[in-house]
């Protein structure tokens, strides 16, 4: 399960410049939470680039997720605004870092994890 | 009944009540304490010995702040006011009230007041369409405070009351027993806080207290400091000045900031149901209000710029460089019930970016945002030709991917009847409509613009004015109606056939310049001919095509935002008297509304109404109605930056006078432009002479 998690931050931490970051400048830490235990992942932006370790220290922007739903956004199977609307990502710091940093996950792949059982615009009664 | 509703914000968090301060929703009673999309009050009614109030009078003190005159009594012609009542509200991460009354006898009174309190959480989506609730209600009362939750899975909403007077609180509301000296007065405060969980918008207290009357730090500035910071207008003509006046007093009301704005505002869309960022409103707007406010621009740009698109999605319509339509963030939008997390189904905002990015330059001389913000602009670019191009014929063309929830119409005339042929019938899609493709020129001109002088790349530039110049020489070709002399509406989805509707979108192309100069004098003839000028300003749609009706929403109706673009262009093409006819007769009509603009009024011919009719809207003041008076300015002055300097000239019509409009801020420091009215504008209903210019002189100095 988290392979495309691991694969996700191997390929954005490759230290170039990323165009989806612009100049973006600014660190987070993302705790992926699963079964009791924590694993923060962390990510530096400079100018654009990011570069990523484990290291647990404070950042400008930190993210508390579950690793099943991180797992999900890695592979394009959720979207991170949407999670973060429904409560499921938390946040605390600048939001904008997560705005910058959510352009990286993937285009929707598959099924989408979070469809409702509701018919969209349906009218009552 | 108290029907009159009043309405205070502050941001996206706003209350619509009735007069008495009360909230009642019904499915079509869409009052309540909104806030990011939630109503978190559905009800709120103050009684006193179980009877409702009488309203006195409202006062509406500040955009964010009401207060309520009331007495008991059953609404009879005598009012039996031994007892008065004042609710004093404050808005901000829900409200704080100052409940107070007063006892006018010479005897003590023994009183029961009680506040009912309720809220449904509704998303404002649910309040429009009449949706039901997924989730489930939670109500207790917990160390004497009443909490309304609402819950589905992770998501969580809550209410939280809470009174300053000892009060017994049960899970429907607060009541007070109390005891009232004579000629003496009693008072609570009341607290309203709204919680989200998880998002870092949870609060303990309401932005305001007791005493507490200016605005908080997440408001950058209080009104006064906003109005001070202005340019200052001075004329003979007093009604011009006072709708200046409400134009920035609204704008300030629609400040937004929004949660990726680094605690600073850009224009939200309109009061209060569009209080959240619109790529296209804010844009608009931002472009309008740049010679008075330019932080909105600045604002817009970084927030837009931060949410710009990044992948294929068909669900949002998001492609890579693609600038967001519309941003919410409510329950819908969190369970993608709605596509607005954000949505992205709008294809003029793009290409206007650049516009937008390059406008503000050349006001601020803020090179350091257009050099933060080169990739954007660069994916903004490259997302006209890679992604906007569905028919594959070079133009820019809309068809939503979202076919449940996605918007049919992705430009400004979003209606579903709006974009028609002379006959009626409708195109099919993919639609490339007239604008857009002037957009895109002028986005290339000026992306080439602030390739060459600030990101270095003068190849990039020579390809932007390449395919500009190509692009012109095209959409003059294939758009241009060569027997009726104007431009066609649209392309159908054939990619060739001509959409023949005369609209106002030929305003819009004068705007964006990618007219023939050859061509300019025939559109203006029409823009300003009987059948699209109504008197009071263009028509969407010209009196005589199929689908013309002159209160359709595109139709006929008449714009106030559309008209100050055109303005604009018919500036950018040298018809100085045809601007300062428009910017006369919009202000006209300004004046009727007590200098607030509607979004727009009916294309009835202004010889028949004397006064022009408003079209129905939800929401006033409306962002780019307000920044229409401004632009007016900017285009009836002839404001224009060139290099370090602004260039002043004036063409003004003979009724305004004299006018001055002082300390326009820009990369010149300030400087004072001055105009005096010399273009005779004719009756109302007769079309204007095109004999040439007696434009005023021009005058502009520095400090």
């Amino acid at each position: 399960m988290a392979d495309a998690t691991t694969r996700f931050f191997d390929r954005i931490g490759s230290g170039e410049h990323e165009p989806l970051l612009g100049r973006a400048t600014g660190s987070l830490r993302i705790d992926l939470h699963d079964d009791g235990k924590v694993e923060p992942w962390r990510v530096d932006l400079r100018r654009g680039a990011a570069t990523v370790s484990h290291d647990p220290g404070p950042a400008d922007c930190v993210i508390h997720t579950d690793a099943a739903l991180f797992d999900d956004l890695a592979r394009g199977r959720a979207n991170a605004m949407a999670a973060a609307l429904r409560g499921q990502l938390q946040l605390e710091g600048d939001p904008s870092l997560l705005v910058r940093f959510q352009r990286l996950f993937p285009a929707p792949t598959g099924k989408r994890v979070t469809s409702s059982a509701r018919t969209v615009g349906k009218r009552r009664g | 009944m108290a029907s009159q509703v009043v309405r205070i914000l502050d941001g996206n968090t706003f209350v619509v009540c009735d007069e008495r301060g009360d909230v009642e929703a019904s499915p079509t009673e869409p009052t309540g304490l909104f806030s990011f999309d939630t109503r978190f009050l559905s009800s709120w009614v103050l009684t006193i010995n179980g009877q409702k109030l009488n309203s006195l009078s409202v006062d509406d003190l500040q955009y964010f702040q009401s207060r309520f005159f009331l007495v008991p009594g059953t609404g009879t012609v005598y009012i039996d006011a031994k007892l008065s009542v004042i609710r004093e509200r404050a808005v901000g991460d829900g409200f704080h009230e100052e409940l107070t009354l007063l006892n006018h006898l010479e005897e003590p009174v023994d009183l029961e007041v009680r506040i009912d309190a309720a809220s449904d959480f509704a998303d404002l989506f649910e309040v429009k369409d009449a949706l039901t609730k997924l989730g489930t209600y939670n109500t207790r009362v917990e160390d004497g405070r009443l909490h309304l939750g609402y819950e589905r899975k992770s998501f969580k909403r809550e209410t939280i009351i809470s009174a300053s007077a000892p009060a017994s609180v049960d899970e429907r509301g607060l009541t007070f027993k109390i005891r009232i000296e004579a000629h003496s007065s009693w008072t609570t405060d009341l607290d309203v806080v709204t919680s989200r969980a998880g998002e870092g918008g949870t609060y303990t207290r309401p932005k305001y207290e007791r005493g507490r009357k200016k605005a908080r730090p997440n408001m950058e500035r209080g009104l006064d400091k906003w109005i001070e910071d202005a340019p200052r207008l001075e004329s003979d003509h007093a009604s011009l000045k006072a709708t200046y006046r409400r134009s920035l007093i609204d704008l300030a009301a629609l400040r937004f900031s929004p949660p990726v704005g680094g605690g600073k505002s850009l224009p939200a869309a309109g009061l209060p149901w569009f209080m959240t960022m619109f790529g296209r409103d804010s844009i608009f707007t931002s472009l309008q209000t740049l010679p008075f406010t330019p932080e909105l621009a600045a604002t817009t740009l970084r927030a837009l710029g931060s949410w710009q698109g990044s992948r294929r999605d068909d669900f949002r319509d998001e492609d890579p460089g693609r600038i967001l339509h519309e941003m919410r963030y409510g329950e819908m939008a969190a369970f993608e019930e709605r596509p607005h997390s954000p949505y992205y189904g709008a294809v003029d905002s793009t290409p206007l970016y650049v516009v937008l990015l390059d406008e503000y330059e050349r006001w601020t001389g803020d090179r350091k945002l257009v050099r933060d913000l080169e990739f954007e602009a660069r994916a903004a670019l490259n997302w006209i030709d890679e992604y906007a191009d569905l028919m594959g014929n070079g133009y820019i063309s809309y068809k939503r991917r979202n076919e449940q929830t996605g918007l049919e119409n992705q430009s400004w005339k979003d209606s579903w009847n709006s974009i028609a042929y002379s006959d009626g019938r409708l195109p099919d899609f993919p639609r490339a409509t007239c604008e857009l493709q002037g957009y895109a020129y002028d986005a290339k001109m000026r992306g080439a613009r602030l390739a060459r002088l600030v990101w270095n790349d003068p190849a990039l530039a020579d390809r932007l004015e390449a395919e500009a110049a190509d692009l012109k020489r095209r959409f003059n070709r294939d758009f241009w109606l060569a027997d009726r002399g104007y431009f066609a509406l649209a392309l159908d989805a054939d990619g060739k056939s001509q959409v023949d509707s005369l609209a106002s979108n030929n305003g819009l192309l004068l705007w964006s310049g990618i007219v023939d100069s050859s061509k300019a004098k025939s559109v203006v003839g029409h823009l300003m001919g009987p059948r699209l000028y109504s008197g009071w300003g263009v028509r969407t749609m010209a009196e005589g095509e199929g689908r013309y009706n002159p209160i359709g929403y595109h139709l006929g109706t008449v714009w106030p935002f559309d008209n100050s673009f055109i303005a604009w262009g018919l500036r950018r093409y040298g018809f100085k008297e045809e601007a300062a006819r428009i910017a006369s007769d919009i202000l006209d009509a300004a004046v009727l509304f007590n200098g607030r603009l509607p979004e727009a009024f009916g294309g009835y011919d202004r010889s028949l109404t004397k006064y022009p009719v408003q079209y129905p809207t939800a929401c006033s003041p409306q962002a780019w109605s307000t920044g229409a008076p401004l632009l007016l300015l900017r285009t009836m002055l002839g404001l224009e930056p060139i290099g370090d300097h602004l260039i002043v000239d004036p063409a003004l019509p003979a009724t305004i006078g004299h006018l001055e409009l002082l300390d326009i801020p820009g990369r010149w420091g300030r400087i004072d432009a001055y105009g005096r009215g010399r273009v005779q504008i004719e009756k109302p209903g007769t079309t204007p002479r095109s004999s040439a210019g007696r434009a005023g002189r021009s005058g502009g100095q520095g400090r």
